[in-house]
C-alpha cells in the first residue's frame, strides 16, 4: 500500500514495576504511548490526524497487546468523560508466550481486530505482555499507524469460483470480512478470463484481444538458463 | 470451496498458476474438440462442454493439478513482511544460517585454491561427446577424486545446530533454569504425543498395515489380496487425494512407484523427457567441481553400500543433471538457505554476469547419494526417477540441511527426538546424558539422511511412505525414539558415547512400521 504513515510522537516504553527500583521484578508488562492530538502539519492543516484505521508494526516476543484509544474532549463532552477506553483486548501474538512461534512476526491489527472505530481520538496507548520469564526483552519494532484500513479494492474472482449451485439457485460466497466476492454482474458473461465463444468468433477485433491475452498470460516455464552468453567458466565464489 | 480455508490472494495465485501452466492449454483443446461433437446442442453449450470434460477425465486432471499446487504452496498471505523474514522469521537463526552457507563457500573455495582448478569449466568439444557416448556407464571412468573431500558431513552440521542461541533468552545467572536438557537450545513448539497420533491416526495398532500384515509368513487372503486389489483401484482413479489417503496405511512394493508419482503429482509428458535431455547436454557442456563431490560421495557412500552399490551409474544420471536444474531454484524462497554467487571469470563484481553455482543452488554433503538411492528401487527409468527425486528434494529433503524454525526443518525435528525421548524415556534419557552421551548426537545423522542408508532399502521406503502420506518428516523423529526405546536395555548398560554407538549401530534388522506403532500407541 502506498499511503503513508500517520505522523505521531510515539514515546519510549516504560516497565511496569514496583516502586522499590532496586528489587528486580518481572512484571512482564509494558506500556507505549503515543500521542496523536498535537502534532502540528502547517502545510496539510486540511487533514486530520485523529483517526487510526491500521497498526502495523514487527513483533519481538511480546505475547499479548492490548489498544486502549482516549477520545478527544468535545464541547458537548462532560467532566469525567474523557477515559481510556480499551479497543483491542488482550490480542495474542505468541500462541505460546514460552516458544518461538510468532515472536519476530509481522503483524497488522486492523478494523476487523478492534472493538470500536479509532475516530476522533486524541492518544493511544499499547499494554505490552509477555508473561514468560524466559525472554530477557520483549518490544514492538517498526511502529506504524494508517489512516484507513487496508481494504484496497475486492480483487476480481472469475465468478464461477465465488458461485456455489444450489438447488434452489445460486448463492454467493461470503468473503471472510463480509464484503462480497465481485460477482459479474451479468448472468451471461460467462467465465472472467476464459472468453466466451460466440463473441469471439463475431468480430476480428475481439480475437485480436484473446491473442493480446494469451501474450499477457505467457507461461513461467523457464527455459533454464544459468550461463551468461554462454559462457560459465567461475573460479571462486562470491561472499556477498 | 470454503470460505474460509482459502483467502481471496490465494485462489488468484492459484488460477494465475493454472493459467500459465500447460493444463490451461490442454483444457481448452478438449473443450474445443468437446464442441466440435456432433452430439453437443447450442442451447446447452456449457453444461454440454462440462460433461464432456468430466466424463472423458479432465475434471480429475484439473483437481490433481490443484491439488499439487495446495500441496506445495503455502496459504499465508505475505503481508508486508519482507522476503528474507519469508524464508526465515527469526532473525539470529537467519544470520546462523548465513554464517553456515559462508563457511562451505570458504571451504569450496579453499579446496579450488589448493587444488588449483576451477569451479567450472567449460569441457572441450572432445569431452563433451565422449561423455554423452558413456552416459549411462559414467562409473567407469570418472574424474580423479584422490583430493577431494566431502564439503562438510552432518557431524559439522550438528555442531552448527548445537551452538544455536536465541540472544533474547534467559539463561543468566541461574544457568541450567531455563536451559533445556536437551542439546538443542531453540525453543520452538513441538507437536506433543498426542498430536502425532492423531496426524498418524491410520497408523494405529488395530489397523491392518503394509509394512506388517503383508508379511510373506502370514496368509495372503487375511489383507494382502485386498490390499492389493484396492491399491489397482486407486492407481486406475489417478486421484493425488486418493493415493494419499491409500499410503496413509504404506504401499505395496508392486504399486508404490506409481501411487507416488500420483501423489506428487508427476507425469513425464515429452516436455519433461526434453527437459531432461536437455539438462543432461548442459552436464556435457561444462565441467564443475560440484560434480566431483557429487562422484566423491557416491563412492564414499553408495558404492560401498552392499544394497546399493549396482545404481552407481543410475545415480550419476540423476545427481548430474539434477545440479544443472535450475527449476529447484523455486525452492529457495520458502527455504532459509540461500543459493551461492559467484562471477564469470574476469567479470568480478559486475552485476549482468552475476551467476549462481551450482546452476541450482544446492551444495551436496556428505551422504546426499542417499536421498537418491531407495527411489532406485522404484523407478527404472531415469527419467522418471529424477523428476521423483526433484519432487521429493523441493517438498522435504531440503529442510533436512538448512536451519530454520520451520516444525519440519531440522531443527524442529531435532527437538521433537529430544523432547519425546525426554517425555517418554526419561529414565534412558537421563542416563545417557548422564554418561555423556547426548541421545541426539547419536540420532542427528539419521535424521538428516532421512534414514537412507541406515535401515534396509524396503523399511526407507515404508517409512518414506509416511512422509508423503502424512506431508511431513515428524515421522523420522518418531522413529529415532522408537529406536532408543527398542535397544533401552543395551542402551541402559552402556558406559561411554562408543559404547552407545555400537549398540545402535547396525539398524538394518529393525522393523520400523512395528516400532512407530509401538512408540506411538503402545502407551
Amino acid at each position: 500500500m502506498s499511503e503513508r504513515p500517520i505522523n505521531c510522537t510515539i514515546k519510549q516504553p516504560v516497565l511496569l514495576t514496583i516502586t522499590d527500583t532496586k528489587s528486580e521484578f518481572h512484571s512482564g508488562c509494558r506500556v507505549l504511548d503515543i500521542s496523536l492530538s498535537n502534532v502540528v502539519n502547517p502545510e496539510r492543516k486540511e487533514e486530520n490526524v485523529d483517526q487510526v484505521g491500521e497498526i502495523q508494526f514487527k513483533n519481538y516476543y511480546v505475547a499479548y497487546l492490548t489498544v486502549k484509544a482516549k477520545f478527544k474532549s468535545g464541547p458537548d463532552t462532560k467532566e469525567g468523560e474523557n477515559k481510556w477506553r480499551t479497543c483491542v483486548k488482550r490480542m495474542r501474538l505468541m500462541p505460546n508466550a514460552h516458544a518461538e512461534t510468532g515472536s519476530q512476526d509481522y503483524f497488522c491489527v486492523s478494523r476487523k481486530h478492534m472493538a470500536f472505530e479509532l475516530v476522533n481520538i486524541s492518544a493511544l496507548r499499547l499494554i505490552l505482555q509477555q508473561p514468560s520469564p524466559v525472554w530477557k526483552d520483549f518490544k514492538i519494532e517498526e511502529l506504524r499507524f494508517f489512516k484507513c484500513s487496508e481494504t484496497s479494492k475486492p480483487c476480481l474472482l472469475p465468478s464461477w469460483l465465488t458461485e456455489v449451485t444450489n438447488n434452489s439457485g445460486k448463492k454467493k460466497i461470503e468473503a471472510e470480512d463480509g464484503n462480497n466476492f465481485h460477482v459479474a454482474p451479468k448472468e451471461d458473461d460467462g467465465i472472467l478470463g476464459i472468453s466466451n465463444l460466440e463473441l469471439l468468433s463475431a468480430t476480428l477485433q475481439q480475437l485480436w484481444a484473446l491473442s493480446e491475452e494469451v501474450a499477457a498470460n505467457q507461461t513461467n516455464v523457464v527455459l533454464g538458463r544459468y550461463e551468461v552468453d554462454n559462457c560459465y567458466d567461475i573460479n571462486l565464489l562470491s561472499y556477498t | 470451496m470454503g470460505e474460509l480455508l482459502f483467502s481471496q490472494w490465494y485462489v488468484q495465485n492459484l488460477i494465475q498458476f493454472l493459467k500459465s501452466s500447460q493444463i490451461y492449454t490442454d483444457l481448452q483443446h478438449a473443450a474445443q474438440h468437446e464442441v466440435s461433437k456432433p452430439s453437443i446442442r447450442l442451447s446447452e453449450l456449457k453444461k454440454g462442454v462440462q460433461n464432456g470434460l468430466n466424463s472423458s477425465g479432465w475434471d480429475r486432471k484439473l483437481k490433481n493439478a490443484i491439488y499439487t499446487y495446495l500441496q506445495t504452496h503455502s496459504r499465508l498471505s505475505p503481508n508486508a513482511a519482507p522476503s528474507d523474514h519469508l524464508k526465515e522469521p527469526l532473525l539470529y537463526l537467519r544470520k546462523a544460517q548465513q554464517a553456515w552457507e559462508k563457511r562451505i563457500l570458504k571451504s569450496l573455495n579453499s579446496m579450488c585454491t589448493e587444488l588449483n582448478i576451477p569451479l567450472a569449466r567449460k569441457r572441450p568439444e572432445k569431452e563433451q561427446k565422449d561423455l554423452l557416448t558413456r552416459w549411462t556407464e559414467l562409473s567407469v571412468d570418472g574424474p580423479d577424486l584422490s583430493q577431494i573431500r566431502p564439503v562438510y558431513a552432518p557431524k559439522d552440521f550438528l555442531e552448527v545446530i548445537m551452538s544455536l542461541q536465541n540472544p533474547n533468552y534467559n539463561n543468566g545467572e541461574t544457568p541450567g533454569f531455563y536451559n533445556m536438557w536437551g542439546i538443542i537450545q531453540v525453543p520452538l513448539k513441538v507437536k506433543d504425543v498426542n498430536k502425532l497420533r492423531l496426524l498418524f491416526s491410520e497408523m494405529s495398532i488395530n489397523q491392518c498395515q503394509t509394512g506388517i500384515d503383508d508379511h510373506s509368513d502370514i496368509p495372503t487372503e487375511l489383507f494382502d489380496n485386498d490390499r492389493m486389489k484396492l491399491g489397482r483401484k486407486v492407481i486406475a482413479a489417478n486421484h493425488g487425494p486418493l493415493s494419499q489417503e491409500y499410503a496413509k496405511k504404506g504401499c505395496p512394493f508392486s504399486l508404490r512407484a506409481e501411487i507416488w508419482t500420483q501423489i506428487m503429482g508427476i507425469n513425464t509428458d515429452d516436455l519433461d523427457v526434453m527437459y531432461y535431455e536437455q539438462l543432461k547436454f548442459n552436464v556435457s557442456q561444462h565441467d564443475l567441481l560440484v560434480d566431483s563431490l557429487l562422484y566423491k560421495d557416491v563412492k564414499l557412500t553408495a558404492t560401498n553400500d552392499d544394497q546399493y552399490f549396482v545404481f552407481e551409474d543410475y545415480l550419476y544420471q540423476i545427481l548430474l543433471p539434477f545440479s544443472r536444474d535450475t527449476v529447484v531454484l523455486e525452492h529457495f524462497a520458502q527455504n532459509s538457505a540461500s543459493p551461492p554467487k559467484s562471477y564469470i571469470r574476469g567479470k568480478l563484481g559486475v552485476e549482468e554476469f552475476s551467476v549462481i553455482y551450482p546452476p541450482n543452488g544446492v551444495i551436496p554433503f556428505h551422504g546426499f547419494a542417499m536421498y537418491v538411492v531407495p527411489l532406485c528401487f522404484l523407478y527404472q527409468d531415469p527419467i522418471k526417477l529424477y523428476y521423483v527425486f526433484r519432487e521429493m528434494y523441493v517438498r522435504y529433503f531440503f529442510r533436512l540441511h538448512s536451519i530454520s524454525s520451520h516444525p519440519q526443518g531440522i531443527v524442529g525435528l531435532s527437538l521433537l527426538f529430544e523432547t519425546l525421548l525426554q517425555t517418554h524415556e526419561a529414565e534412558l534419557f537421563f542416563y545417557l546424558k548422564s554418561v555423556g552421551c547426548q541421545p541426539l548426537k547419536i540420532a542427528f545423522k539419521w535424521l538428516v539422511r532421512a534414514f537412507s542408508g541406515y535401515l534396509s532399502a524396503d523399511q526407507v521406503l515404508l517409512l518414506w511412505d509416511r512422509i508423503l502420506a502424512s506431508n511431513s518428516l515428524e515421522v523420522l523423529s518418531v522413529l529415532a525414539v522408537a529406536i532408543f526405546t527398542f535397544r533401552k536395555t543395551n542402551l541402559m548398560k552402556v558406559q561411554s558415547y562408543n559404547a552407545a554407538e555400537a549398540v545402535l549401530a547396525d539398524l538394518t534388522t529393525l522393523e520400523v512400521i512395528p516400532l512407530i506403532q509401538l512408540s506411538l500407541f503402545s502407551k
